[in-house]
């Protein structure tokens, strides 16, 4: 099992260095000058010149990327940015915490309402419980969460007050954002839920379970979620993962300081460390996630731990 | 057989499946007993209706879509068919339990096999978890498995061995009735008689009385008292043993031995039984066999024949007299 984890862990680098290398080409070609941007259109031709002489943006591809390689492996650092010359690293964290702790909010509420709505649904497959969950489920799921948020944040805070309308701060500045992230994710996991319980249901060993005299609570939450647990952990962890990389519009209607804000800023305004930066974070953390998931799959089907082990 | 004990009584069984399209007669009206400590064989072709008979006797019917449209089903005098599911739930497994047909299959893959069999016994004994313990791995050494082996998961078994599993979980607390589907149909011929004669041993220990279903007659002739032959969800001939095997009667039964490879003869072809088994979504009208009979008449066609008592305790769904001809 460590061996797997270590394998996993070392395969992370060379996807790494494939984001860097897109992200860096990306940015090469797209237009714009961060020089300009940064000092505004008053400034002198040479005043720009001089600022990208002293960020390099004139030399060639491949000693731009080097240097880029070597700031990340030498100096260990994700550089400083153009626009606020602070080390690029400390800012992404400080934002992450935000948008991490949002995340993880959301997943854990979509996972909640997705799986007990998807059981529920399965569990009464064909009836109007299933019908009237699938619909809900599928106009979450269809729903754009800006827009839910729009929905909520003038329900909720413009007409009733309860919540705060933006801005971060403690739990109850996040339920909103959190409702808004969520409802979609739940949507998709209570589908992907129903569809793997009825499959797991209608096996052999649900049939052995009923035959030993277990009762019908226990085949449903122990001997049959468990073989559905699968689907749910991977679309959880995709959840996860996607609101870490892309909480940017519910992030904007709601104006949290998260890490989807900062990246937009930072290419609006072609601030290169700080994109590239983020991106490579996202990506860090992205794969780690994935890593968890697959570890998860070893504790959930010993079959899989096996074939790790094997590995 | 010393003292002849009812244990279980099916009567008028017929038991359906309902899809949108189509109603399937799975099971028409069987009624058959077994005695305690008596092993029946209910014998017949694939689709034939064995398997949800025996569903039904464990009410464990997929439902929907199959749905019980009459009869009883007397274990101990209680009738299994209007029981309240939390009462059959106390049955399940502890009075009445089953091995199911595919053992690849039938034991969930993320619990250990242990707990498998241990969750039965607790379910059911009222002991501690400790103790279950205790006694699943009795009952691994029992069907010929390692008790180290406890907290191994079923991908590590190979099918034999996941059968000793599922007749460990079946017999775990000491049923008075086991109910094995073809128990050893998924199992290498190599296999097929360790398992089965582990099987019958068990059963004599236990004084458990068993229905085996099967579609070969040579376990039947091993294991069986008493034998049931399902054609298309009826019974067609019921009787002991030897009389199904010395005095078969029905047309189908002697179908199925005339079908048996003989060594003694120089024989260089199978006897099939002409025809396939009627589709149960349409069954023909009359005796069901009708069409694949080779004595049948025109007042077959027509009538059902009822099952007639031919000899003491030895029934047919025929109207031929004896086994003329045959």
């Amino acid at each position: 099992m460590i061996r797997y984890i270590g394998k996993r862990l070392l395969w992370m680098i060379p996807v790494l260095f494939g984001v860097t290398l897109l992200i860096f080409t990306l940015l090469y070609f797209a237009n714009g000058d961060p020089a300009r941007n940064l000092l505004g259109p008053d400034a002198s031709e040479e005043e720009v010149q001089e600022l990208r002489d002293e960020w390099g943006l004139d030399d060639p591809y491949l000693t731009r990327y080097g240097n880029y390689i070597k700031q990340l492996l030498v100096d260990k650092s994700l550089g400083t940015s153009y626009v606020t010359k602070q080390d690029v690293s400390q800012e992404i964290v400080s934002r992450f915490k935000v948008t991490f702790l949002l995340a993880l909010e959301s997943t854990a509420v979509a996972v909640l309402f997705g799986t007990v709505m998807g059981i529920l649904a399965a569990v009464h497959q064909g009836s109007v419980l299933d019908n009237v969950s699938m619909v809900v489920a599928l106009v979450g799921a269809a729903m754009p969460g800006f827009w839910i948020g729009l929905l909520l944040s003038i329900l909720f805070a413009l007409k009733l007050g309860w919540f705060p309308a933006s801005g971060w701060g403690g739990f109850k500045e996040s339920i909103l954002p959190c409702l808004s992230l969520a409802i979609g994710s739940a949507g998709s996991i209570a589908r992907q839920t129903r569809s793997a319980m009825l499959e797991v249901i209608r096996q052999d060993y649900i049939t052995t379970a009923k035959a030993k005299g277990v009762s019908r609570i226990v085949i449903i939450c122990s001997h049959a979620l468990r073989n559905a647990l699968m689907p749910i952990v991977t679309s959880a962890g995709m959840t996860l993962a996607w609101l870490i990389g892309g909480v940017v519009v519910t992030e904007t209607v709601f104006s949290i300081p998260g890490l989807g804000m900062y990246m937009v800023s930072a290419i609006n305004k072609r601030d290169y460390p700080a994109i590239q930066g983020s991106v490579l974070f996202i990506a860090v953390v992205f794969s780690l996630v994935m890593l968890v998931v697959d570890i998860l799959y070893a504790y959930i089907d010993p079959r899989i731990k096996a074939k790790y082990k094997n590995s | 057989m010393e003292s002849k004990e009812l244990l279980l009584s099916v009567k008028e069984l017929a038991v359906s499946y309902r899809t949108s399209e189509e109603i399937v007669r799975a099971v028409n009206g069987v009624s058959f007993s077994v005695n305690r400590k008596e092993t029946l064989g209910l014998v017949g072709e694939t689709g034939a209706g064995k398997t949800t008979i025996a569903k039904a006797i464990m009410s464990i019917l997929p439902d929907p879509p199959a749905s019980v449209d009459g009869g009883e089903i007397l274990f101990e005098e209680n009738d299994l068919l209007h029981m309240p599911e939390k009462e059959i739930r106390k049955i399940r497994g502890k009075k009445i339990s089953m091995i199911f047909q595919d053992p690849m299959t039938a034991l969930n893959p993320v619990f250990t096999v242990g707990d498998q069999i241990a969750e039965g016994i607790r379910i059911h004994e009222n002991v501690s978890r400790k103790e279950s313990e205790e006694r699943a791995k009795a009952m691994l050494e029992m069907v010929g498995i390692p008790s180290s082996r406890y907290g191994e998961y079923p991908h590590q078994f190979s099918g034999g061995m996941k059968q000793r599993v599922v007749i460990a979980i079946a017999l775990s607390c000491n049923p008075e009735l086991l109910i094995a589907d073809e128990p050893t149909t998924a199992l290498d011929v190599t296999i097929q008689a360790q398992v089965l004669e582990m099987i019958g041993n068990l059963k004599e220990q236990m004084g458990t009385a068993m229905i085996l279903i099967t579609h070969d007659l040579g376990i039947v002739a091993e294991v069986c008292d008493n034998v049931a032959v399902v054609y298309a969800g009826e019974i067609v001939e019921m009787g002991s043993k030897e009389d199904l095997f010395d005095r078969p009667a029905h047309p189908y039964t002697n179908g199925l031995f005339a079908a048996l490879p003989s060594l003694a003869g120089d024989q260089k072809r199978l006897k099939p039984i002409k025809g396939l088994t009627p589709n149960p979504a349409n069954l023909p009208e009359g005796c069901k066999f009708w069409p694949r009979c080779p004595y049948a008449t025109e007042e077959c066609r027509q009538e059902n024949p009822g099952l007639r008592e031919i000899g003491p305790g030895h029934f047919s769904r025929c109207t031929r007299k004896s086994q003329e001809g045959c």
